[in-house]
């Protein structure tokens, strides 16, 4: 029974961070490749790591520690990618609809403290 | 006070990271905690508030969208592209403190269709990269309900106050 419930969630986890390859790999633009890559690995990852430590004997707490550092991590890194990605040159960061961060910088150019 | 917390929180890091409670673990953990907090003093503005019901709520509110967001992502992969119409929208928030503004933004990065990519101080705004932008107003609505669920279990007084201001919350505050 327990050995299911395992299973299950490794399972689970690994197809999420199979499918966040996949959506890299298919969008288009680096944003919505982040979209896939930010959500689908933490939630993947929680999810194998939920599972690890069902299986284990020791280190549970390690294991969800590590959960805790993912989900803390894991925005910010994307954040800050995402951040630079907008600034740097020849990189494919298109839009579709409205880009009120292009504003803002537009109307910021030139001014210090960027 | 505060850094007491924090000495405590980092001791206890340290102790799971070693996976024993031994002696030589907590030593050497208070001593790398206290030159941590020595040296890293940022958190030091503003106390740390946790409305435990609220932050429970906030919780189980965050662990359902990212599953849902999980689910979209998923969908959009496999399905074809017409949902996307990619965009970055500003989203103002209503004054909250640093740490709950961190939170918020981290939040949106794993929640559906949303990923935060700059946050300005003066008013503070989040500018918020949305996979679907057709309905902007959604988008931001989204944000705010974030807002709203984090600034009720660690916003501090000034902050719920400002919460109670705004018509388009209101609905829920009851």
């Amino acid at each position: 029974m327990m050995d299911a419930l395992t299973g299950t969630l490794a399972v689970l986890g690994a197809l999420l961070v199979v499918l966040a390859g996949v959506g890299v790999l298919r969008f288009r633009d680096l944003y919505s490749r982040m979209h896939a890559a930010t959500k689908a690995t933490t939630l993947g990852f929680a999810l194998v790591a939920l599972a690890a430590a069902l299986a284990v004997d020791a280190g549970r707490g390690k294991i969800l520690l590590a959960t805790v550092f993912i989900f803390v991590t894991g925005p910010a890194s994307a954040h800050f990618i995402g951040r630079a990605a907008y600034r740097a040159e020849g990189i494919d960061v298109r839009l579709d609809g409205p880009d009120d961060l292009g504003d803002l910088l537009d109307g910021a150019a030139g001014s210090p403290g960027e | 006070m505060n850094r007491l917390v924090r000495l405590v929180l980092l001791t206890a890091i340290w102790v799971v990271l070693w996976s024993e409670p031994s002696v030589a673990n907590v030593v050497g953990g208070l001593v790398v905690a206290g030159v941590i907090v020595a040296l890293f003093d940022t958190w030091r503005r503003g106390p740390v508030i946790v409305r435990p019901l609220a932050a429970a709520r906030f919780l189980a509110w965050f662990l359902w969208k990212l599953v849902e967001s999980n689910v979209v992502v998923a969908r959009t992969v496999v399905a074809p592209r017409d949902r996307i119409r990619t965009g970055i929208v500003a989203v103002p928030l209503r004054g909250c403190s640093d740490a709950v503004a961190t939170l918020i933004a981290d939040a949106i990065s794993l929640t559906p269709g949303t990923l935060t990519l700059e946050v300005r101080r003066d008013p503070l705004t989040l500018y918020v990269h949305a996979l679907d932008t057709r309905d902007v107003e959604q988008v931001q609505r989204d944000v705010r309900t974030l807002e709203v669920l984090a600034v009720r279990a660690f916003g501090d007084d000034a902050a719920l106050a400002g919460l109670a201001d705004d018509d388009t919350t209101s609905w829920r505050a009851s």
